[in-house]
């Protein structure tokens, strides 16, 4: 029964499961939920194509979400607790159940104002306002935690417009004349804002993007050396180094994680 | 939405940038002094100088601090809120990167 229980508080919220409900549709539903580390600014913008339904960022359900942030106001209510958290994007207030059999409980009524935490919960609306109903909270003591939260929050947006994008344009993979080089306007750069203000770079740097947009690359990306040989007979070797070295240090490329010789494109 | 605080993570080099507004900066302590202006290296290598109208123990207690204030000039901000310590082990060189990274998604910081 306690299992049924999980089921019925985490599909109750969108509202529309109405009984203790579970049958195989909400164990599938649960099954399917997965936490997402977001910004609070992701929540205000998160589309909601159906009214009471649920929040989709690129398309996507959002189901359970992670937030980092600093406490500002902390208000106590006999059965809940309201943090209002603030995480460099925006602020969202986020609710917490007090549970008296609660041991976390006690630890967080020590928190105040200027504490950076871990928000796990679930984005709603409550008095026509975007809010977070928490499931768990906790302090961060290693703030290196909020950099990758936030890196992670970036990686998994690239991730998704990529597959999107691929998902949508399939049939533009295939080699044609817009997808060549030598198209007046390259039409699958529709989604490339990042990309888009490409007249303001050298040839060389051009040439470096758009051998990356042409390459089916894995996530290891492609060797220095690679890129230096496939180029040389355009340009020399200290300026296209030099470009590379350019487009990492503008974000347009990045160091892979294999070593300090492999680099990838930013990109969808 | 509209009651929405935004307190932005910048380095250095935005200062100009964001002259006025009230932003998040992160340093390595340089230097405490006697007086009540602190001053750091930020990530991105930059020299800036804090005056501090709160307590000076986290600029004291550890060599990295996150900074809330408000921005004066192009290398000086005045604590709005208590500074916050982050320790001694805290990757600066990866919170650059991110600050870098955050320009180029528009949408989500």
């Amino acid at each position: 029964m306690s299992n049924s229980n999980f089921n019925y508080e985490y599909n109750n919220q969108d509202g529309f499961s109405s009984s203790m409900d579970t049958s195989n549709n909400a164990r599938k539903d649960l099954s399917n939920q997965n936490l997402r580390p977001i910004t609070i600014k992701q929540i205000y913008n998160a589309e909601r194509p159906v009214p009471d339904g649920s929040f989709k960022i690129n398309g996507k359900d959002l189901d359970h979400i992670s937030i980092i942030g600093k406490i500002q106001n902390v208000q106590s209510l006999s059965t809940n607790t309201i943090y209002t958290i603030e995480d460099g994007t925006g602020s969202i207030d986020v609710r917490i159940w007090i549970d008296t059999n609660d041991n976390e409980a006690q630890k967080r009524s020590l928190w105040s104002e200027g504490a950076y935490v871990r928000v796990i919960g679930s984005a709603r609306v409550y008095h026509e306002k975007r809010s977070v109903m928490a499931f768990h909270i906790h302090l961060i003591e290693d703030f290196n935690e909020v950099t990758a939260h936030f890196l992670e929050v970036i990686k998994i947006n690239l991730e998704e417009r990529r597959n999107n994008d691929s998902f949508r344009n399939a049939d533009k993979n295939l080699p044609s004349f817009d997808n060549s080089n030598y198209a007046p306007q390259n039409y699958n750069d529709n989604n490339n804002n990042n990309m888009e203000s490409i007249s303001g770079y050298s040839p060389c740097q051009q040439a470096i993007i758009n051998l990356f947009k042409t390459q089916k690359l894995g996530e290891e990306g492609m060797h220095i050396d690679t890129i230096v040989s496939m180029l040389r007979s355009r340009f020399d070797e200290d300026e296209i180094k030099g470009s590379i070295e350019w487009l990492v240090s503008e974000c347009h490329l990045y160091n892979t994680t294999v070593d300090e010789s492999h680099v990838n494109i930013v990109g969808f | 939405m509209e009651d929405s605080v935004v307190i932005p993570r910048i380095n250095s080099s935005m200062f100009r940038e964001y002259r006025d507004r009230i932003v998040r900066v992160v340093g390595q302590v340089l230097s405490t002094g006697n007086n009540n202006t602190i001053f750091l290296t930020t990530s991105d290598q930059g020299n800036i100088n804090v005056t501090v109208n709160h307590m000076r123990a986290p600029y004291e207690n550890s060599r990295f601090v996150e900074v809330i204030g408000q921005v004066t000039g192009d290398d000086s901000i005045t604590e709005t809120s208590p500074a916050l310590s982050l320790g001694d082990n805290f990757d600066l060189e990866s919170y650059n990167k991110l600050i870098q990274y955050q320009r180029k998604f528009t949408d989500i910081f």
